[in-house]
């Protein structure tokens, strides 16, 4: 598990580039074969678009520029447990493995409630055999979210 | 079924017709704002290389640049088949509360025996998100778009 902190970390880096162009401090990237091949960040207010998700970013252009071998290789890392949208964006891109560092649920205590669905619930009502990893960097991710959502 | 969706929904089937006609998957989407039809879209996976560019997330990325989140809140999406987890999740997302489909997921199962499963209603459910689900109808007009074209 302790392998994945740096690729968490970075998506923490992303989230607070984010937040400095005035979006939601959310960051996500692709790695394949343990080498980052993808970077992303949420775009809501920059780009006027409420879709504009880190993990959607991360997704639409890694099915644009992977091939069906690579995506299938690939380990999607988010700073926060990716949304209903994403988890199903995740599905259709073939890519099957997940490792996020802080819960929505522990996000959502913390700004306003919201009704979410857990993506591990999503993946099992499915019945998809996805390779999700939660890694307890809550402190971490939290922090760029400090002062955002009250402000 | 409530008589008023028919026109709506035949519409839809026609999109995925029109898809078809260009190599997409049959499927079609439209927006129901104060009863007048304020969008269309098809399913672009084929000519937009894109397994993303389903007919109702195509329609929901422009519905949400286009409409305020109270106008949608009061709109219908209207899809020729059962929106699926990333839709259900785009729609959840969007802000509309009310979607309509013709085929239902169940229906086109055969023809997607590999991918992974679950009726929206299902996914929807999930969530403390109140929307309202109506569908299957006009199933086997709708399954027509779809004759010889997985095969």
């Amino acid at each position: 598990m302790e392998r994945h902190a740096p690729y968490l970390r970075r998506c923490i880096e992303l989230s607070l580039r984010a937040r400095e162009k005035g979006n939601m401090p959310f960051g996500s990237l692709l790695a394949v074969d343990g080498r980052i091949v993808l970077e992303g960040e949420n775009t809501n207010s920059s780009e006027g678009h409420p879709f504009g998700h880190s993990e959607m970013n991360v997704l639409r252009e890694a099915c644009q520029r992977l091939s069906p071998g690579e995506l299938q290789r690939a380990a999607l890392y988010t700073a926060v447990e990716p949304c209903l949208m994403c988890c199903g964006a995740m599905l259709h891109s073939g890519v099957r493995h997940l490792v996020f560092g802080c819960t929505t649920k522990a996000l959502l205590e913390r700004t306003q409630p919201y009704p979410f669905i857990e993506s591990q619930r999503v993946f099992e009502l499915l019945g998809v055999s996805v390779t999700l990893e939660w890694l307890d960097m809550e402190a971490e991710v939290l922090k760029a979210h400090e002062g955002f959502w009250n402000s | 079924m409530e008589r008023g969706h028919e026109g709506f929904i035949r519409r839809c089937i026609e999109l995925s017709y029109q898809a078809r006609e260009k190599g997409n998957g049959p499927f079609g989407a439209l927006l129901l704002l104060n009863g007048q039809i304020v969008l269309e879209a098809e399913n672009t996976v084929v000519t937009g290389k894109n397994p993303l560019g389903h007919s109702e997330l195509n329609l929901l990325t422009e519905a949400v640049r286009r409409f305020s989140r109270e106008q949608l809140r009061e709109a219908t999406l209207y899809a020729s088949a059962e929106p699926c987890v990333m839709c259900s999740g785009a729609l959840f997302n969007s802000g509309i509360r009310h979607v309509v489909y013709a085929l239902s997921a169940e229906a086109l199962r055969p023809y997607f025996p590999d991918d992974p499963y679950i009726s929206c209603r299902d996914i929807l459910a999930t969530s403390s998100a109140r929307i309202r689900i109506e569908g299957p109808m006009l199933e086997a007009e709708a399954m027509k778009a779809h004759e010889g074209f997985w095969s």
